[in-house]
């Protein structure tokens, strides 16, 4: 029991460790996701901070046989983002009149920063839910395939094939708007 | 033979790497090269690709990153804390095994009988966290006794133990400001602050300094000379009050002694100018009674002594108290021969090695304490 529990006790310690090394990198890459998926800056550095805060709450259940921990700190960025747009479901697209304005930008530049991202957005909503995730935390999040996969519990080959339809989909979509 | 299905997955992992290059910012143009039998599909593909990726264009703020990577790491003590709390190490002796359990307690039971109850190793630890409006001060003075015989006499406290007693027996750790102090400075009821913070109440029945060295210049011959200490940790068993609603100041005094026949200097508290109930003339850092020429103890706060302070510019070399730590850390700075150890009393941006940061404090044997420190990037 004892030896168990200080097993137990080092685990976690080294858990704790491995989370705080993830932070410099992933930080940006989850609040880019959270980003893409929100429209929302403020918000998404905010939920960015809040899923290392949760993981580690939870990290006493994060077992490191199961998916690697980059890709389950995403798997809590999604909840996080799934239970923030349950509670303004307005921002479920990103509307150009929602999207900030950050100061001293040239107007003309940024209307035309935010129809792109209106265009890009509509684009989006026409592939799969599992299309549009891939997506996202591959080009937003910055995760490779393999990461994707064992967090959609997919085969690498699954995501790889289902990103290749995604961005010829996107292409296709993106070009007949031009 | 080739299959479809072959083909297809060759291709998709063709993709699949080029979006891996372009996301760790590779040009679609360098992909291409190095596939120029697929350029013609691979273009239209990475060009959705890169349209899609910079169509949410957004870089987090370096100000709210370094403020959540603060409520992390503030959370991530107290989580650590709290386990300590929860765990003493006595648990862990007796908790080996139900074999070894009693084993290990007989064991105990004898170190205990022979040598002595260490309660440094039985208390549950707290660490008190500073702040400039907590209810306990804690100073350091001299008592007169062979301090004229030094030009400058200066200690350095690593760490500040108080026991608080009671029911609920506990250990009150921190590490003061202020880590080294020149008791030339402090004679008589002259005391300096090291440290203030918050503690809990209650009643605190001993007081342990960690002192990790004193060296100290003699007037007569301006020899430097190591002073000896009975104790790595130095004692005093002097009951004292924290209440609410009231600030504790404790005056811990020390002096010098020159052994009879050895001729020794050895540093030993001073218990009976000691306490909570001392009347002190308080030093601050930057004031400098007496002009004798030196420098005075390392000021943690460099803004309050400008005239010491000066600005470094280097690169971190290592953290050297855990990934998640803001200070120590070690880094090289120009016209510095050996790393320097940083500890940083105010701090903009996250450090990790590899990172450039300019540095504003004072600079005392490869050290710099109490410093400003601004990270300006990975170099």
């Amino acid at each position: 029991m004892g030896a168990e529990e200080k097993k137990e006790v080092d685990e976690q310690r080294e858990k704790e460790n491995r989370l705080a090394s993830l932070y410099d990198e992933y930080f940006d890459k989850i609040a880019r996701y959270i980003y893409a998926r929100i429209g929302d800056k403020n918000e998404a550095e905010d939920l960015a901070g809040e899923v290392f805060l949760k993981a580690l709450e939870s990290l006493k259940s994060y077992k490191e046989r199961g998916i690697p921990m980059q890709a389950w700190l995403y798997r809590i960025a999604h909840n996080l983002v799934v239970d923030h747009l349950r509670k303004v479901t307005k921002l479920k697209t990103v509307p150009i009149d929602t999207v900030q304005i950050e100061s001293g930008e040239d107007p003309v530049a940024t209307a035309e920063k935010h129809i792109e991202m209106e265009r890009v957005n509509e684009a989006m909503q026409k592939l799969t839910p599992e299309q549009r995730e891939v997506v996202r935390l591959r080009f937003f999040g910055g995760l490779s395939s393999k990461e994707v996969g064992a967090m959609l519990s997919k085969s690498d080959g699954a995501v790889r094939e289902m990103q290749r339809a995604a961005i010829e989909k996107l292409r296709g979509l993106l070009t007949s708007e031009c | 033979m080739t299959s479809d299905s072959e083909m297809k997955n060759n291709w998709d992992k063709i993709l699949d790497e080029c979006i891996d290059r372009i996301n760790r910012g590779e040009s679609v143009e360098g992909c291409l090269t190095d596939y120029p039998e697929y350029r013609e599909e691979l273009r239209p593909l990475l060009s959705a690709m890169l349209e899609t990726k910079t169509a949410y264009p957004f870089e987090p703020s370096a100000r709210v990153k370094s403020f959540h990577r603060q409520r992390f790491t503030t959370a991530l003590v107290a989580s650590r804390e709290r386990r300590a709390r929860k765990r003493p190490v006595f648990t862990w002796i007796l908790g080996w095994s139900k074999v070894w359990a009693p084993v290990a307690a007989v064991i105990v039971i004898a170190i205990v009988g022979y040598f002595g109850l260490r309660p440094a190793l039985m208390t549950p630890v707290m660490i008190a966290q500073h702040s400039p409006e907590g209810n306990f001060v804690f100073l350091v003075s001299d008592e007169v006794n062979a301090i004229s015989d030094f030009q400058e006499l200066n200690l350095s406290i690593s760490k500040v133990s108080l026991h608080l007693g009671g029911d609920e027996e506990k250990r009150i750790e921190f590490e003061p400001g202020v880590q080294m102090v020149d008791l030339s400075d402090l004679q008589g009821n002259r005391a300096q602050e090291i440290w203030r913070g918050d503690v809990p109440e209650g009643e605190y029945i001993k007081v342990f300094l960690e002192v990790s060295r004193v060296t100290g210049i003699l007037l007569e011959s301006g020899e430097e000379i190591e002073i000896k200490l009975p104790s790595g940790k130095l004692q005093i068993s002097k009951p004292f009050m924290v209440e609410s609603g009231e600030v504790t100041n404790f005056v811990y005094d020390l002096t010098v002694v020159k052994a009879g026949k050895s001729g020794q200097y050895i540093l030993k508290p001073q218990i009976g100018q000691s306490g909570a109930d001392q009347d002190f003339i308080k030093v601050e850092p930057e004031v400098q009674p007496e002009n004798k020429g030196k420098s005075k103890g390392k000021p943690q706060n460099p803004g309050k002594s400008e005239e010491q302070s000066e600005e470094f510019d280097g690169i971190i070399t290592a953290i050297t108290d855990g990934a998640y730590n803001a200070s120590p850390w070690t880094m090289t700075l120009e016209g510095v021969e050996g790393d320097v150890t940083v500890y940083a009393a105010e701090l903009e941006g996250t450090p990790s090695p590899g990172a450039k940061v300019k540095v504003e404090g004072v600079l005392i044997d490869n050290t710099i304490e109490g410093a400003k420190a601004e990270i300006e990037g990975e170099e």
